[in-house]
């Protein structure tokens, strides 16, 4: 049987988007292996499109990378199909530092970058025919676990509040997160994220279920299909939403709708609007590489270009039919 | 009263009597340019210092030379803002490659073709001036730059920060045609020093008076008795940046009509952090 060997290592984020690429070898009749790190098997579980995964050795260091991977490559027939989606992304539509592109003009940036992640991943691996929306495969325990953190009768609101870099930070969560509670009776806001999201989590209330650090992943990117509305940076969270119809809103600072949400259903996702957005550029300090508001520490883009009357105005447009608002009791 | 002396006091009353104190080095100098302004017949004298600049002591005015109607004339110059732009794309890519940042603050900010170049780049944008009539986007400073207070504070500040107030800083300070009016250039090219992040650029564009010897005195566009004071050769501007702490990137003398003056020093100064 020929087989394709996969190599992604990543974020859940990069795993999620392959995952239309590795359905399409299956459907081609590959037995489809993918080499993969810890964050790709959490992607792959119960995937009845991949029928073998091989753990990354994390210690091997990245000057060994191109030996090994050629001789995982070495090691396969002439049937077979070799697809290494390393800097698949990164670098070919999201700009690196190393790269002369990461200077180009905005316009020269736009023109390379505003491609779909998904098309381009298709692109990549010489495929034609990928579906577009992404699919995550969950147990029924999963899903009994996930839910147990909903609310009934409410409008549950899964708010997912950094992604794997800091710039994705938005630091306005608190105060919308506060005019939602202090306008409507029956939304409930679930956040989710790393430990470190945990600092983010200022708000003790009711309304508010603070997950961050607190359940696994899988959990929270199962949610995502069961809440009324997901809010996201650009992170894994926001890719998992993509497999449901969900409504979701991407606060999108250095990338676009069309790099990340077009083909999402129920999209409502906010661009940041100002000079230096979208940059495209792959950021790993923002402190030295992003403009950054003065007060919050934020990426401008984040900070400044997604106000938080836009995303306030943004979510009572999805749910406002369906929030009670309070009751003003008169001074 | 001697007729030697009735003469001396009427020098001394039109400002005739040297030598000058240069307001750079503060050497005393007696070669003096006696100039007639071509465009408004306006005559001054201009004293040449050894240290490599030219300045006059006949301070101008701001309030009386920087309002709408200097504005308008900015404005409708001929193909101002293809000029503005091309500095732009000239000098951006040098200026992005040795730094990261991209907040920029136009001193002297008279017209928005520059800082709309610098948006379409990606940079956010801030402008000051010291001329009221300036009119823009909610990014325009208007005041001294020498001594303005960049610095933000109130209810929110206090409440993220815990301070008072939090002091700005930009990646790029552009001085475009600017140094040359200003009363006290040593103190503002200080003051851009200290407004900069700590790989922060200052480009500066301002006219060369090396290119008298080429141009003969007449011919030279940049003795403008309303506006500018210090007159700066290429080798004193890059000595005093030198000396603040920059370190000169680029300097070149420029004499092509392309941008928006010319006769001039291109200069790019970063702060030193290596």
């Amino acid at each position: 049987m020929k087989t394709a060997l996969i190599i992604r290592y990543g974020a859940y984020g990069d795993g999620i988007i392959i995952t239309p690429a590795v359905k399409r070898l299956k459907e081609m009749g590959y037995h489809t292996v993918l080499h993969g790190s810890e964050r790709m098997k959490d992607v792959f579980e119960n995937n009845p499109y991949l029928d073998e995964f091989i753990m990354h050795d994390k210690n091997m260091s990245r000057e060994d990378l191109p030996d090994h991977w050629e001789m995982l490559k070495e090691s396969l027939g002439p049937d077979d199909k070799f697809i290494n989606f390393s800097e698949s992304i990164e670098c070919n539509v999201a700009l690196h530092p190393i790269n002369p592109s990461y200077n180009y003009t905005k316009k020269e940036r736009f023109d390379l970058c505003n491609i779909n992640y998904y098309d381009a991943t298709e692109k990549w691996a010489g495929l034609e025919g990928c579906q577009k929306l992404p699919e995550l495969y969950f147990t029924s325990l999963e899903d009994q676990e996930a839910k147990k953190h909903l609310k009934g009768d409410h409008i549950n609101i899964l708010w997912q509040l950094s992604g794997s870099a800091r710039q994705k930070v938005y630091p306005w969560s608190d105060y919308v997160i506060g005019e939602l509670l202090k306008n409507f009776e029956n939304i409930h806001v679930i956040t989710t994220g790393d430990e470190r999201c945990q600092l983010l989590e200022s708000i003790e209330d009711i309304q508010i279920t603070n997950l961050s650090g607190r359940i696994p992943v899988r959990i929270a990117m199962c949610l995502t299909q069961f809440v009324d509305l997901v809010i996201s940076p650009d992170t894994g969270v926001l890719h998992a939403s993509g497999c449901f119809n969900t409504p979701k809103i991407g606060l999108l600072g250095h990338t676009t709708r069309t790099n990340i949400t077009k083909y999402f259903i129920h999209d409502y996702s906010l661009e940041a609007q100002c000079a230096c957005a979208p940059c495209f550029r792959l950021i790993y300090e923002h402190e030295i590489q992003c403009p950054r508001d003065f007060v919050t520490k934020a990426a401008w883009c984040m900070a400044e270009g997604i106000s938080p009357e836009r995303l306030y105005d943004r979510i009572i447009s999805i749910v406002g039919e369906k929030a009670r608002r309070r009751i003003s009791i008169p001074a | 009263m001697t007729e030697s002396l009735v003469l001396l006091e009427k020098k001394q009353e039109e400002g005739l009597v040297y030598p000058h104190s240069c307001p750079v080095c503060g050497i005393e100098s007696s070669y003096v340019y006696r100039i007639e302004d071509g465009k408004n017949n306006d005559k001054s004298s201009w004293t040449r210092c050894q240290c490599g600049v030219i300045f006059q002591d006949d301070l101008p005015a701001d309030k009386d030379i920087y309002n709408d109607k200097y504005i308008a004339e900015l404005h409708g110059a001929k193909e101002g803002k293809d000029r503005y732009e091309y500095s732009v794309r000239t000098y951006a890519p040098l200026i992005e490659e040795i730094t990261y940042g991209r907040m920029m603050l136009d001193v002297g900010f008279a017209s928005p073709h520059l800082i709309n170049a610098m948006e379409e780049r990606g940079w956010l944008t801030w402008g000051i001036d010291i001329n009221p009539a300036i009119t823009g986007k909610e990014n325009l400073y208007k005041g001294n730059f020498i001594d303005y207070d960049f610095s933000l504070s109130g209810k929110n500040v206090k409440d993220a920060t815990g301070l008072d107030k939090i002091e700005r800083t930009f990646d790029l300070i552009w001085m475009g045609h600017v140094l040359e009016h200003f009363h006290d250039p040593i103190a503002a090219l200080k003051r851009a020093y200290n407004l900069l992040e700590e790989k922060g650029v200052l480009f500066i564009s301002t006219p060369d008076i090396e290119f008298i010897n080429k141009t003969g005195v007449s011919g030279w566009p940049h003795f403008k008795k309303s506006e500018h004071y210090v007159l700066w050769s290429e080798s004193a501007l890059n000595r005093e940046l030198e000396r603040l702490g920059f370190k000169i990137v680029m300097s070149r003398r420029n004499f092509s009509s392309r941008y928006m003056s010319w006769w001039d020093i291109h200069c790019l100064a970063q702060k030193n952090y290596f």
